[in-house]
């Protein structure tokens, strides 16, 4: 699926939108369809939470325009980057008061509040407190809460902040789940494989506007082609020989010293190579196929490239 | 909206050790006053004293000479129904009435109310002792007489019950409101904003829970306060309720307003204890305004609180309707009303943040 304008349920075009007199999105343009997982990808502070305050109606544009083609902005749910959820209440009753708020009667509310509990593996806690829930589980109530009663547009922010693989997978099924049955989902997230598992199509945010968007698989194949990560990681920075040798080799440090990557062909050869040397060191090396950090690594670089 | 105040009461009920702090120590508080003031009753209070004059003869010349003297805050009326009117609105404690006696003697009636004994027997020590001293002996022949105004209730405990109930309907007003911040924090109130298609069913719920809470606090006050009080027709206790309300419309419009303007709750807390103990202390609340200077009495008008203390004042004790009570019920209601409102807009300009 892509953004197709006959059956998008979100379009933005040339949005721009801020704070006072900061701008924040300087001409984002983008069109999620329904069915479709959508998710904007950057880095913090790139204006990603701003996009979403944008996409549910509740940050007016200061130029450009945003419309919601299929139920108009009544038919958008937001699941906030911090649980927002009662306290006090079980998950079950949560979700219910949402339901109800938005007019269903107590009969459809119950109907609505199965669906969302079934889509986000949530019925075994339905009738736990929010309150004594563990942070994951909270998180799926939360996203749980933002499907009830069938929204035409679901913004996600940041829903997988803080939880395990396991949690991770179970949100992405559902948000997976909440598109095949007609839902646009615009997914806010800085966590590449949350998105990777999630998303239809990607945008990378940057600066206010989007960089580069697509399918993850095809971005990925089309930036990376065979190359593949080879990481090393250090228990403490290794000594000069060492980190000479994988300079040359194309490796590139971390801030503090002690992750090296690189991307490139034939990633085992050189592996095997260093071998000795990293295990002697007590590190270790990974190879893996780059993923969204990477790509987006790799954008901001060519940018700054471009720009100077 | 009505799904958003059920989970605001279910929360309520959950939360054992929040609730019976704001329903049992208002209560609690009021017996604790109506103990500490009801024995206050011997000590020498400067009570105010309304009087008038039928004698006009030597004899009450000199007496008014001597009361002058006497009392600091006296005033003088033309006749014995000004005289009453103002003992039984508080404006004086105590009445005092001065009639021609037997040949150049004086008869002298103190005027008081229920509950108000201690101002009533001081007054009356004092005119004894003026009444003695022009006859230049101590008389007891009948000549100062005591009556009794209004019905048997306590005045004061009617007006400490309304005392504590506006107060502590104002402090769990604004605690209440305070778990608004917490929902704008999270994002809940944005979720609920947009479930519910707009900011106003949200801060609507909001109000009429809080409303809920208040009309519930003054009903236990008043509940545990009945011993006390006159007995009631059923219109005093309809237009009690009613009062109630406009009470509660008023703490919690007041509540969210101060709420929408703080960030956090540690700009919250301090800001509204103030504002909440400034308008108790000014209203009434924590010591009566009949007893307070001139200037503070009028002062207080300008608080939620005098306002609501005199429309209770007014139904209960007094089982009156006069002008005062919807005059007071319009200026609580329309506080509720500005409130919410200018909540309405700020918190509506905070959404977008
Ligand atoms: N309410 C606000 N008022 C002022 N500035 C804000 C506000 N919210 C976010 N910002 C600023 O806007 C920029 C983008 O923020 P945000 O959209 O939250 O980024 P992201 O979600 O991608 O981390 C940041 O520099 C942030 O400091
Ligand atoms: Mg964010």
């Amino acid at each position: 699926m892509n953004g197709d304008p006959q059956s998008a349920a979100l379009v933005f075009s040339g949005v721009h939108a801020g704070y006072g007199v900061k701008p924040v999105l300087t001409g984002l343009d983008l069109a999620i369809g329904a069915g479709e997982v959508y998710a904007l990808f950057g880095p913090n502070g790139a204006g990603k939470s701003t996009a979403a305050r944008v996409a549910c109606g509740l940050l007016e544009p200061t130029r450009g325009e945003v419309r919601w083609p299929n139920q108009g902005k009544s038919g958008v749910s937001l699941s906030p980057q911090q649980e927002a959820l009662f306290q006090n209440l079980t998950v079950a009753e949560n979700l219910h008061v949402i339901a109800r708020a938005a007019g269903a009667r107590r009969e459809r509310a119950s109907i609505d509040v199965a669906r969302a509990l079934r889509l986000t593996a949530c019925e075994t806690r339905a009738n736990e407190l929010i309150a004594v829930l563990s942070g994951g589980w909270r998180r799926r109530a939360s996203l749980a809460a933002a499907l009830v009663g069938q929204p035409s547009l679901v913004v996600a922010d940041e829903p997988t902040q803080g939880v395990d693989v396991h949690t991770r997978s179970a949100l992405a099924n559902a948000l997976r789940a909440a598109a095949t049955e007609g839902a646009a989902c615009l997914l806010i997230s800085h966590d590449a494989r949350f998105v990777e598992a999630a998303a239809d199509r990607v945008g990378f945010l940057l600066s206010g506007r989007l960089i580069k968007e697509g399918k993850p698989t095809a971005l990925l194949d089309e930036a990376f082609g065979t190359r593949r990560t080879l990481a090393v990681r250090f228990a403490e920075t290794p000594q000069d020989m060492l980190a000479k040798v994988m300079r040359e080799a194309g490796f590139f440090a971390s801030a503090d010293g002690l992750t090296w990557r690189r991307i490139g062909d034939q990633p085992f050869e050189v592996a095997r190579l260093l071998a000795d040397a990293v295990n002697q060191a007590g590190g270790e090396l990974i190879v893996s196929r780059p993923d969204l950090d990477d790509l987006a690594a790799a954008l901001h670089e060519e940018r700054h490239a471009r720009d100077h | 909206m009505l799904a958003i105040i059920e989970a605001y009461a279910r929360g309520f009920l959950r939360d054992r050790p929040g609730l019976a702090l704001t329903l049992l120590l208002p209560p609690l508080i009021y017996l604790l006053f109506a103990a500490i003031f009801g024995a206050s009753g011997q000590g020498s209070i400067d009570a105010s004293v309304s009087f008038t004059d039928l004698a006009r003869s030597a004899a009450s010349q000199t007496a008014r000479a001597a009361m002058r003297k006497s009392f600091d805050r006296l005033s003088e009326q033309d006749s014995v129904q000004a005289v009453e009117a103002n003992v039984v609105s508080g404006r004086a404690d105590t009445g005092v009435i001065l009639r021609a006696g037997d040949g150049p003697g004086l008869r002298i009636e103190i005027l008081g109310t229920g509950g108000r004994e201690a101002a009533t027997n001081a007054v009356a020590a004092r005119m004894s002792a003026i009444h003695a001293a022009m006859a230049g002996r101590a008389v007891d022949d009948g000549s100062v007489q005591r009556r009794r105004l209004g019905p048997a209730g306590d005045f004061q405990a009617t007006y400490y019950a309304a005392a504590v109930a506006v107060m502590f309907m104002f402090f769990a007003a604004v605690h209440g409101a305070m778990g608004g911040l917490d929902e704008r924090r999270s994002g809940l109130q944005a979720r609920l904003v947009l479930a519910s298609r707009g900011l106003a069913p949200v801060l609507g719920a909001r109000l009429l829970w809080l409303t809920a809470v208040g009309v519930a606090q003054a009903i236990i006050i008043f509940l545990v306060a009945t011993p006390d009080l006159p007995s009631l027709a059923i219109w005093q206790i309809a237009a009690g309720l009613l009062t109630a309300f406009v009470v509660g419309l008023a703490a919690s419009g007041f509540a969210l307003m101060v709420i929408a303007a703080c960030r956090s709750r540690d700009q919250a807390q301090p800001l509204s204890t103030f504002l909440v103990l400034v308008l108790a202390a000014l209203g009434g609340s924590m010591a009566p305004r009949f007893l307070m200077p001139p200037a503070f009495q009028s002062i207080g008008w300008l608080t939620p609180h005098a306002w609501a203390i005199e429309s209770w004042q007014t139904v209960i004790w007094l089982g009156r309707f006069d002008s005062d009570v919807p005059t007071g019920w319009i200026v609580l209601a329309g506080l509720g009303v500005v409130g919410w409102l200018v909540a309405f807009v700020i918190e509506r300009r905070r959404l977008s943040g």
